[in-house]
């Protein structure tokens, strides 16, 4: 490739040289965006299992230290590109071709092992915002040996003789294929996808149910998934409640009869105990309300809060005879914990600068997302307690800002963050907990709409 | 000069000193004196202009009070606006509509799963949060005005009872009253042509 674009300087001269590997350079880029963002498209299709990025990173892991060791590439792809078109089209097009065909990175030799090991990646991490920049990085990679080697007269020459420096290429980016993988080995020990397609868990015992938003609700037992008649699931004790537009059924969690159905007009989110039903419902003219019914007796209804617009209420979780739910305003946010009766109640966490979400409880312990400037953390604690423990922290939502002008001094400027600040398309959302494990959603706010969840498991 | 302790030079002691050969040193002197002295005063005039200060029209030193994007941008009651569109944000850096509710780059509100509208974060005045957060009672008291970028920008210091300012060192009066004293700074960009 180094020969063909160095042609173009006898042929045109140095601007033939420029066009030419201008034209290499594109065919790269889009070449290997293409050939990645359709590995990661299937990755999203086939929707690969939790363990599938820890696998393949382990495979990367093994990839980068045959690369660090020199090992012959296996297996090659020996086709060539055709060299006919460097004869018969005018030589941009042709480097503009023979870019597209190596950019994808199955039409010609494989220069290392790490390139399979980010093919494969790709596919399981199934992001496809991650796999362009993957493919871009790969692209620019591969060209700049050969714009250098252009730029460089007798460079291909002395590297063909004394390979050492590619062979230091080679081992830099083994070295970060190393680094990337660990990273995904040491998130998967803690964190893991439950489904890419999940929002709302509610756990109770080994069961876990969650709202998959494109099929309705999902049951999970025994490593079996399956789905329920209806949306918003919510399990608790022996019990099992969703509803159908209007109409909330509760029944059994292990049988799936149905113990009673009501209509319940503007009903959302539901949690369920033996004893009690919680409801989220959404009023006209803005209002939302908790309200907590028994099952027993379903003529006992407690309105456990109502507000009206622009006050919000969240999801709610129930745990014994505790509901907890958020709550937030324009000035501040916080987490209810309330007796079912609605007698006793307070809020257990406050700010008026974070923004708190998405609670549940397990006995006394509150799981629950605390959105702030600089990061976005799960947290848990004591109900009544007032220190937490984060379980999980990701980059915060919004980008910040140099804190200054162009032109003048950094002197006296505050920036929200140390560091710089790039925000986060994925927002921490609603929790489940377990003696065991913490579940939280995370949703993708990139897609323009509806964003796309995911529930992530991790060990307390 | 009544009672002047030394006397007027007369006008041929000065010809004698401007043809003499010290005179003659002392007039080179005088002029590589103001000819490097003036290089400095005129090269710290040009670093007041561009670079002493971190935004435009802002005087001294005093640091910005915190905002979630950075640079000390608020709308006319004192609300965070991002500085590069001037859209308002929240708490958390991100875009809201006037309601509150998070939006995308396009004003577009952001949505759960379920459609409803995500919930809204708190917004508070940027002189409030650095009060609630340094501990004193916020005021904003005075402010000035300057030209830039073409349109009229009000410079608002945020006042309270305080010694010390957001850098660390000493508070000053600024334009704060009534004994009060500049915590931090913050700027709102008026759509008054300058």
């Amino acid at each position: 490739m180094i020969g063909t674009v160095s042609a173009a300087r006898e042929l045109r001269g140095r601007r033939g040289v420029l066009t030419s590997a201008a034209a290499l350079t594109v065919g790269l880029v889009v070449g290997a965006t293409v050939t990645f963002a359709a590995l990661a498209s299937i990755g999203a299709v086939l929707a690969p299992e939790a363990q599938w990025p820890l696998a393949v990173a382990i495979v990367c892991l093994c990839a980068a230290a045959a690369d660090l060791a020199g090992l012959r590439v296996r297996p090659q792809i020996r086709a060539q590109v055709p060299e006919l078109w460097r004869r018969t089209l005018p030589l941009p097009l042709a480097t503009l071709l023979y870019g597209l065909l190596l950019g994808t990175g199955l039409s010609s030799a494989v220069p290392a092992f790490g390139a399979l090991g980010l093919m494969l990646m790709s596919v399981a991490l199934g992001s496809l915002s991650l796999a362009v920049a993957v493919g871009v990085a790969l692209a620019i990679g591969r060209a700049l040996p050969v714009l250098v080697a252009v730029a460089v007269h007798g460079l291909d020459q002395l590297l063909a003789e004394r390979p050492s420096p590619l062979r230091a290429v080679r081992a830099i980016g083994a070295l970060a294929l190393t680094v990337a993988a660990s990273g995904i080995v040491a998130d998967s020990s803690s964190a893991s996808i439950v489904s890419p397609r999940a929002t709302d868990p509610s756990v109770a015992g080994t069961d876990v149910a969650w709202e998959d938003p494109a099929r309705g609700g999902v049951l999970e037992r025994g490593g079996e998934r399956q789905l329920l008649p209806g949306h918003d699931p919510a399990i608790g004790g022996q019990l099992v409640a969703w509803h159908r537009g209007s109409t909330v059924t509760v029944a059994a969690r292990d049988s799936l009869l149905e113990v009673f159905h009501e209509p319940v007009a503007g009903v959302r989110q539901l949690a369920v105990s033996d004893e009690w039903l919680v409801l989220r419902q959404l009023g006209p003219a803005g209002r939302t309300r908790i309200i907590a019914q028994s099952i027993a007796d379903t003529s006992v209804r407690n309105v456990l809060a109502s507000v009206h617009a622009p006050t919000a209420l969240g999801r709610p979780a129930i745990s014994g005879t505790t509901v907890v739910f958020s709550g937030s305003d324009r000035s501040s946010s916080w987490i209810t914990a309330v007796d079912v009766t609605g007698r006793k109640g307070a809020r257990v966490r406050e700010s008026t600068s974070d923004q708190l979400i998405g609670p549940s409880l397990l006995g006394t312990t509150l799981l629950f997302v605390d959105n702030g400037r600089c990061a976005q953390t799960l947290r848990i604690g004591s109900l009544r307690g007032k220190t937490d423990r984060p379980l999980l922290t990701r980059p915060p939502l919004a980008r910040a800002d140099s804190g200054h002008e162009g032109g003048h001094t950094t002197q006296g400027r505050m920036t929200p963050c140390r560091g710089r600040v790039a925000g986060s398309r994925s927002m921490l959302w609603t929790t489940a907990l377990t003696s065991a494990s913490a579940y939280v959603t995370a949703l993708d706010l990139q897609r323009t709409g509806v964003p796309a969840p995911s529930l992530i498991r991790i060990t307390r | 000069m009544r009672g002047s302790p030394v006397s007027e030079p007369k006008l041929g002691d000065l010809l004698v000193a401007a043809s003499s050969r010290r005179g003659f040193l002392a007039r080179v002197g005088r002029l590589l004196v103001s000819v490097s002295g003036g290089g400095l005063v005129a090269a710290s005039l040009r670093a007041q202009k561009a670079d002493a200060f971190h935004f435009c029209g802002h005087l001294y030193t005093t640091g910005s009070c915190p905002h979630p994007t950075g640079l000390p941008r608020v709308d006319a009651r004192g609300f965070p606006l991002r500085a590069t569109d001037g859209s308002p944000v929240d708490d958390l850096g991100r875009l809201v509509d006037s309601l509150g509710r998070p939006v995308s780059e396009s004003g577009a509100i952001l949505r759960a799963p379920d459609g409803e509208p995500l919930p809204s974060a708190p917004r508070t005045r940027i002189c409030d949060a650095a009060a609630e957060r340094f501990n004193f009672k916020p005021h904003v008291d005075g402010a000035w005005y300057r030209c830039c970028d073409g349109h009229i920008r009000k410079l608002i210091d945020c006042c309270g009872f305080v010694n010390t300012r957001i850098n660390g060192d000493s508070a000053l009066t600024g334009y704060c009253y009534a004994g009060r004293r500049v915590f931090c700074v913050q700027y709102y960009d008026s759509k008054i042509p300058c």
